[in-house]
């Protein structure tokens, strides 16, 4: 199968290896109308926190308070209103001078009282769609009243009007850089961590001419969240070197993939999708960063071979007060340690199974954060936690649960409880005092675009651990019967955890898909 | 108030999901429409593996008939337990940038 491939205006991005020049001074911000300051080029969030503000939306209904989660644009709950723009997520957008953020769902003036009042109330669960109904003249005004202490963010709040003629709305308006795609390719990656690295790399060793697009203006996805993994840093590099120095890699950075089209079409956007370029933190020095001019406009490109290396992320198990702020996955923990330089809490209760225990609860110490405990709900920890000298004698406990987690606007306990239990008597009960508490079980493959290309997903059966995963049913689909246009799914969205397999499939995988299939 | 909140975009609780489930809502489709699961802003980035999970742990007679007896057929085999249908755009859009899309931007 032959395809053509023109060139549609696609330029490629230019590799600088400074960031830091980014980040450097001092810069002044309003939160609600109170002066603030901030180092420029910081995710808003950072400076928010280092101001000690932690709760930055709160929840449609029961006015839950909602803080940092996810560190990387996914979970909403950082979402807040920037110059009058809404829903921007202040954990991967940089503080600039004179920004004015301000949180969404909530009233200045009777917010604390109604924000008070919603918390306190016994709402039951459903409460909205059983009480209020009769009478019903009455229904429409607790509809309308119910409606706006809900909220959903305004358009413009405080924002200044773009008026037609303005010189500054104008200019504002102008396209900024970010070359346009719009193209044909021979095998299209998406994802521009270590493994869609690895993919790109190989299928345009063997000729193809391939596309590389990631969300973020950084390459490297969650390796950024190890940055103290000197060789797993050393291979990133070394990735990135190649992506850049290949001529027929196409990578584009600040690029979403917003959704896929059977039988072979991609529609990208705009990354970080809201108006502002996403940043990435102040410790994260080697990479590449200079043309990752945010992307304007939509666009649509079509492939022969297209490869999801879309990641995974955090699955936070469910117990009482789950959406407390201060509870982190362990993907989320490493971001704001490592890319933000945010030290979240100062004592930590980590939960969860596997090495991947071990070695969060070795980051936390590396950063200096006491752990308080080590919770697994297996019967017996991992090897790695068990002959970790560096995890000394930190308390462990196995066969346990986290059944739920107390505070008020942030987390200051956990409640544990000893063996799997369901309904009837609940068992002992440890109540663990901690600010940070983070989990580290496996992650979830990203299945949107897979899943949109025709893989299906599902609960490995075998398994009856609580924490499993969606996992996809194969590696490879064609889109259409007899299109010829095949899709992968490869790396940690194909549940892939470990970084030098990742490479591996993510290689072999990039042979597979610059193979035309009739060849 | 002490809640467990399975959805965090939409604040659905677990017990919802339960009396939706003893209600007889018994799939992913008619469960996100129902109690607002998976609909907020993450579109269910957050809940929907949590969701599966729960949906798929209830598969022992035994714990059916805990969360009612009567929920749907689709309930219980965790081979059934599928993904709902996932729309474009996958993350929030600025409107600007549709508007550009169609050449509208002005
Ligand atoms: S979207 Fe910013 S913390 Fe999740």
């Amino acid at each position: 199968m032959v395809l053509t491939l023109p060139e549609t205006g696609c330029s490629d991005v230019s590799f600088g290896l400074s960031y830091k020049s980014m980040i450097s001074r001092n810069v002044t911000f309003f939160f609600e109308g109170h002066q603030l300051n901030g180092v420029r080029g910081e995710p808003i969030a950072k400076a928010l926190f280092d101001a000690g503000i932690k709760t930055l939306s709160y929840s449609v209904k029961y006015k839950r308070p909602r803080g940092l989660h996810c560190a990387r644009g996914r979970c909403v709950m950082c979402h807040m209103s920037v110059n009058g723009t809404p829903g921007v997520p202040t954990c991967i957008t940089p503080l600039e001078e004179g920004m004015r953020i301000e949180r969404e769902n909530y009233q200045p003036v009777f917010g604390p009282f109604l924000t008070a009042v919603a918390r306190l109330l016994p709402l039951p669960a459903g409460f909205y769609y059983r009480s209020f109904t009769k009478p019903s003249f009455l229904r429409e005004f607790f509809v309308r009243t119910v409606r706006k202490m809900a909220g959903v963010g305004r358009l413009g709040t405080g924002g200044k009007l773009r008026v037609d003629g303005d010189a500054a709305a104008e200019e504002d308006r102008t396209p900024q850089g970010g070359p346009r795609i719009d193209g044909l390719y021979d095998v299209a990656v998406v994802g521009g961590g270590i493994t869609g690295m690895a993919v790109a790399v190989s299928s345009a060793e063997t000729g193809a001419k391939v596309l590389l697009v990631d969300e973020y203006p950084v390459p490297g996805g969650h390796s950024i969240g190890y940055q103290s993994n000197a060789s797993l840093a050393a291979s990133r590099d070394r990735l990135i070197e190649s992506v850049a120095q290949h001529p027929s890699v196409h990578y584009h950075p600040n690029t979403t993939a917003l959704g896929f089209y059977p039988p072979d079409t991609l529609l990208l956007g705009p990354g970080g999708s809201t108006g502002f370029e996403p940043c990435l933190g102040p410790t994260h020095t080697s990479s590449v960063t200079a043309g990752a001019a945010r992307r304007r406009a939509m666009t649509r490109i079509r492939a022969r071979s297209f490869v999801f290396a879309t990641g995974a992320y955090d699955v936070v198990p469910v117990f009482e007060n789950n959406d407390m702020p201060g509870i982190f996955g362990s993907r989320a923990i490493r971001l704001l340690l490592e890319r933000d330089g945010l030290r979240p809490g100062k004592r930590a209760v980590v939960y969860g199974t596997g090495p991947a225990l071990g070695q969060t609860a070795e980051l936390l110490l590396h950063h200096e954060i006491s752990v308080a405990a080590l919770i697994d709900p297996s019967d017996r920890f991992h090897e790695a936690v068990t002959s970790s000298k560096k995890l000394g004698d930190i308390s462990r406990i196995s066969g346990a649960r986290v059944i739920g987690t107390k505070g008020k606007d942030w987390i200051s306990a956990v409640t544990v409880a000893n063996g799997i239990f369901r309904g009837g008597d609940r068992p002992a009960e440890t109540v663990l005092p901690c600010d940070l508490f983070c989990t580290a079980f496996a992650g979830q493959g990203a299945y949107e675009l897979p899943h949109q290309a025709g893989f299906e997903f599902s609960l490995p059966e075998a398994s009856l651990d609580e924490n499993r995963v969606l996992i996809p049913d194969r590696t490879r689909v064609e889109t259409e019967p007899g299109s010829g246009i095949t899709c992968y799914v490869v790396g940690e969205a194909a549940g892939e955890t470990l970084w030098n397999r990742k490479i591996d499939s993510g290689k072999e995988t990039g042979k597979h898909a610059a193979r035309p299939l009739d060849s | 108030m002490t809640k467990t909140v399975l959805c965090h975009c939409e604040d659905v609780e677990i017990d919802e999901l339960y009396s939706a489930v003893k209600q007889g809502y018994g799939d992913i489709e008619t469960l996100k429409r129902y109690t607002g699961i998976g609909t907020g802003k993450c579109q269910g980035k957050c809940c929907l593996v949590q969701t599966l999970r729960i949906l798929a742990s209830l598969d022992t007679p035994a714990e059916r008939k805990t969360a009612g007896g009567d929920a749907s057929e689709l309930m219980g085999d965790p081979r059934k337990i599928r993904l709902p249908t996932i729309r474009p755009p996958l993350l929030p859009m600025r409107i600007d940038d549709i508007l550009e899309e169609n050449g509208e931007r002005r």
